[in-house]
């Protein structure tokens, strides 16, 4: 019961953005499709960060994983937006395992370097094959491999990317506040409690963190696959550290609630960066830390400080 | 193709006349200056200006480079709005930073478009801003202008809304260079690059260069992006060559004194592109091993390497003095080789717009726009192009045009030759004339 | 009497050059009380760890139900039925009191059973008020009580309580006591506690230890392990 209600609580934000759409210019229109395609990113960050209280710096290679795997899909195999939409997010699933494999087995700042690192190795491999990859430069997907391409008869371009990023937002805001609610989720949030406590209980805390990793990870690239298949460019660019650092701002910025942190977190950092383009030169990372600043100066980052301290186990 | 045929090409289109325009309205420039600041306006007024777009590397890494973009483009819309605007009509230049993102860079697209509603929109350098922007721009129905040397815009990885006439693209550049070289330092050549997509393209056109010439590349070293020091690679470098070719490795000061160091005194001749010590001082510590190698150069950044009336009076405009530097600091060099491109590409805009009769945002319009500038064939060297006459591929969209060769003597560059527009030329299939525009 | 379900065989321990624990040689049966008293630093905690897997020792084994865990997990040793208590109760505290002991008992309880058995624990430790509160919310008894109650619902063989009793109030230390004294008829604990009354009140053997060693063992009432604690908790003072 509790699960449908939160669920259903869910759905107020994406009732709310549908409802918003028609009274935007078409600038923000534009804008709020590209923060809602990173929302899905972030919801996917935020499965490892708030579930199971592991810090990331490596995550832009599971988008990019993501990207390139519907990217390149799309570009060399066949020009079918949704085959590649599965084949992305079949990359970055694959490729969150092989990453959480290794990096689930240790805690705290080493699983920080490990997964920046790993990250690290994907972008330079992205650019070594760049005769595949198009490297730093990237590859332009023709327009009929793309979704807007294949909804091209039916909605304008700014509609066809609104409305297929706030329906796969939506999706992944009831998957996410199923799963937050489900036996997983509360194994998760022990997990993340006191991972030395539920070794002791009998659980195989490993194989949990490696299943909220691949799952983080799978949202990840799903949201790298869209970003692909909606704008029709993929680059070596999204693999890079900053876009790893991006989602720690968003849901530092969000707050502790996984159901609306995510998504408030992502839209405050995006929609204010943009608004303070002409004042602050623009910069996502110096608006975005200026409100983890503030939030930290506010004593309102206790939650997360408080999931990382314990994230490195006591057991 | 020789420059009689050009004139005679030019005269056709009436480029000549929009050039000589220029020079009458240059100087009423400085004579208005001269007497305070008065404008020589003559504008209609009442009448909406022209709106373009410009997106900046202002930060990232492309920010010493978008520095002096941005120098340029405000010099050149405040000469053009001192002498008669576009068709009458003042420019009104909105620029927005790109952060040198690709992400960034198409966002800013949609900006500009969506929320400001410009005509145009003069690009950016870093290529993969470009290819992000360019689909952006093209969905929006909005001509893009690159202004990057990169093959995006004449390999046809765009479309037809998108140019780059500003500036020449690295195969051209590679593949007039590669003749003088090969001519002039020797036939066999190995070649140091960065192994990525920059670096491929030198890798490709000299290779292809090599065939055309024929020139020998010895061997091929990449070096991976990210590195720090370079002497392990260096050791690939045969004994036996007559020229080694390197651009853009990496931190360049670390690559010249590491090169130094392992090359000593008896060297193979050295060619680079300048774009490894471009905003960079040659007076840098560790960059002497550079005397008696030799560079190309998209501009000469010494006034007396292309002394001409034009070049001063854009040296000028743009605030830099006779050593390529910012007048009022001398130690800020300015990317001479590139920036130009920023000038010539706002005046090829206003071209385009004076003789296609473009008034408003209106498809037929754009039509006119862009069929006008794809018939166009040569732009005249003048104020407009002060870095010399260019050939116009409409089907590429890409210009060709002069590369200037200079050696570095005594802590400076001299330049010891200036390649024909032909040497630069080079086939390829790509039409953008064929796609539709609507 | 029947085989142990516990022994350590000449187990030693030190860290940095302090020996912890040395040559320690104990055997546990299926129910009942041992008691391990001993001043502080004697190794009680060492011996727990290394007990429940937390610790390797550096020599000797140990054997659970005739089988050598010398080297098994903490998580290896749950499986086989050892559980544990801490010093500072640990529970997850952005969960429920109900799905703390949930998450206890099921993977151990088919799901059809799962929460009759929850409740009845509950309602055996006093906890089944607090079922839908937060476990942040508990004070210290009620912490130390759903903490012994998700050990038990994991259905243990061997319980090891490290301290159970710190932080508790005279009356709370009663209502634990009753609890022990009817689980010890089910399985085995080893209890661990600085009060000695407490502990030789529920024992049915102990295991006096000072400075890394057992140097007495037997039922609370022989004279040889009354003179031990005496002689132990005199030196320690």
């Amino acid at each position: 019961m509790r699960v449908k209600i939160s669920a259903l609580a869910a759905l107020v934000a994406p009732l709310a953005l549908a409802a918003v759409y028609p009274l935007l210019p078409e600038y923000q229109r534009a804008l709020m499709s590209r923060v809602l395609i990173l929302s899905i990113y972030s919801y996917g960050y935020a499965v490892c960060f708030q579930m199971i209280g592991l810090m990331s710096l490596g995550h832009a290679a599971l988008f990019a994983s993501g990207m390139y795997g519907a990217g390149l899909y799309a570009f060399y195999v066949s020009p079918d937006p949704l085959a590649a939409l599965l084949v992305g997010v079949a990359a970055s699933t694959l490729l969150s395992i092989l990453f959480g494999l290794v990096s689930t087995r240790v805690g705290g700042s080493y699983f920080m370097i490990g997964t920046l690192l790993a990250s690290q190795a994907l972008y330079l491999a992205a650019l070594h094959f760049n005769e595949v990859t198009g490297g730093e430069q990237g590859l332009v997907l023709k327009k009929e491999a793309t979704i807007v391409g294949a909804l091209g008869p039916l909605l304008s371009e700014l509609d066809a990317r609104y409305f297929t990023s706030l329906a796969a937002l939506t999706i992944v805001i009831v998957c996410v506040t199923i799963l937050s609610h489900s036996r997983l989720g509360r194994l998760f949030h022990a997990l993340r409690d006191d991972e030395g406590k539920l070794e002791a209980l009998g659980y195989n805390t490993s194989a949990l963190k490696l299943v909220a990793f691949t799952i983080s990870g799978a949202l990840s690239g799903a949201s790298g696959a869209l970003q692909a298949l909606l704008y029709g460019y993929i680059g070596a660019g999204y693999a890079g550290i900053l876009n790893s650092v991006e989602p720690v701002l968003w849901v530092l910025v969000g707050g502790p609630y996984i159901q609306v942190g995510p998504l408030l977190g992502c839209l405050a950092v995006n929609l204010l960066s943009d608004l303070a383009r002409g004042l602050l030169r623009g910069h996502v990372l110096t608006v975005g830390a200026g409100l983890v600043a503030f939030a930290f100066a506010t004593g309102r980052l206790r939650w997360a400080y408080r999931l990382l301290g314990v994230s490195r186990g006591r057991g | 193709m020789n420059r009689r045929q050009a004139l005679s090409s030019l005269l056709k289109t009436g480029v000549v006349a929009a050039g000589a325009a220029g020079l009458g309205s240059a100087a009423g420039y400085f004579s208005a200056r001269a007497v305070g600041g008065q404008t020589t306006s003559g504008l209609e007024t009442g009448v909406r200006p022209i709106k373009i777009g410009f997106q900046v590397h202002r930060t990232g890494i492309g920010a010493p480079y978008g520095y002096w973009y941005e120098r340029v483009a405000n010099a050149a819309v405040n000469y053009i709005n001192k002498t008669g605007g576009i068709a009458g009509r003042l420019i009104e230049l909105i620029a927005e930073d790109d952060e040198t993102s690709p992400a960034k860079g198409a966002q800013v697209v949609e900006r500009l478009v969506l929320a400001h509603n410009v005509d145009f929109i003069l690009g950016a350098l870093f290529s993969d801003v470009v290819l992000a922007s360019g689909p952006r721009a093209g969905e929006l129905k909005r001509p893009y202008f690159a202004v990057s040397e990169g093959t995006h815009v004449p390999f046809g990885k765009l479309n037809r809304w998108c140019f780059q006439p500003g500036i020449t693209d690295v195969p051209g550049q590679v593949t007039a260079v590669a003749k003088w070289i090969f001519e002039n330092l020797g036939k066999r050549v190995a070649m140091i690059y960065p192994d990525y997509a920059f670096g491929h393209d030198h890798r490709d056109a000299l290779t292809k260069a090599a065939e055309r010439y024929g020139g020998r590349i010895i061997e091929k070293i990449p070096i991976p992006p990210g590195e720090t020091s370079f002497t392990k690679y260096f050791t690939r470098i045969p004994r036996d060559i007559d020229v080694l070719y390197h651009v853009m490795v990496g931190d360049v000061l670390t690559f010249i004194r590491e090169l130094g160091v392992y090359l000593g005194r008896e060297r193979p001749e050295l060619f680079g592109f300048i774009d490894s010590i471009e905003a960079v001082p040659l007076s840098s510590p560790g960059l002497e091993y550079l005397e008696g190698t030799y560079f190309w150069e998209g501009f000469p950044r010494y006034a007396d390497g292309y002394d001409t009336l034009y070049s001063r009076f854009y040296r000028e405009a743009v605030g830099v003095d006779e050593n390529g530097a910012d007048k009022s600091d001398p130690s800020r060099v300015s990317a001479f080789s590139h920036m130009f491109g920023v000038w010539e590409t706002l005046f090829v805009i206003k071209e385009a717009v004076e003789q296609s009769g473009y008034s408003g945002q209106t498809q037929r319009d754009y039509e006119a726009f862009i069929k006008t500038l794809e018939s166009m064939d040569w732009f005249n060297e003048g104020l407009w192009h002060p870095q010399g006459d260019k050939f116009f591929n409409g089907r590429l969209h890409q210009s060709f045009g002069h590369q200037f060769i200079s050696v570095v003597r005594n802590g400076r560059l001299v330049v010891v030759h200036r390649t024909e527009i032909e040497d630069s030329l080079y086939e390829h299939p790509n039409d953008y004339t064929r796609q539709s525009l609507f | 009497m029947a085989s142990p379900l516990l022994s350590l065989q000449g187990v030693s321990k030190s860290f940095g050059g302090v020996q912890a624990l040395s040559d320690v040689s104990l055997r546990v049966y299926d129910s009942g009380v041992l008691g391990i008293i001993g001043p502080n630093g004697a190794g009680k905690s060492t011996l727990a760890g290394i007990i429940v897997g937390a610790l390797k020792p550096d020599r000797g084994k140990v054997f659970f139900r005739g089988r050598e865990i010398t080297n098994l997990t903490v998580r290896e040793r749950a499986a086989l039925g050892v559980a544990h208590t801490h010093q500072i109760p640990r529970v997850f505290q952005s969960l429920t009191v109900y799905e703390n002991l949930e998450l206890a008992a099921s993977r151990r309880v088919s799901r059809r059973d799962l929460d009759g058995i929850i409740r009845e624990a509950a309602e055996k430790l006093g906890l089944n008020g607090l079922l839908e509160l937060g476990a942040s919310q508990l004070s210290s008894g009620q912490l130390r009580l759903l903490e012994i109650g998700m050990a038990l619902l994991s259905q243990p063989l061997l319980l090891v309580m490290d301290e159970p009793t710190q932080g508790l109030a005279g009356l709370e230390v009663n209502y634990l006591s009753n609890i022990l004294r009817s689980l010890s008829e089910r399985l085995a604990i080893i209890l661990i506690d600085h009060r000695v009354d407490f502990v030789a009140s529920l024992s049915n053997r102990v295991a006096v230890m000072s400075r890394g060693r057992v140097v007495g063992l037997g039922r609370i009432g022989d004279v040889e392990v009354v003179e031990k604690i005496e002689a132990v908790y005199m030196r320690g003072a």
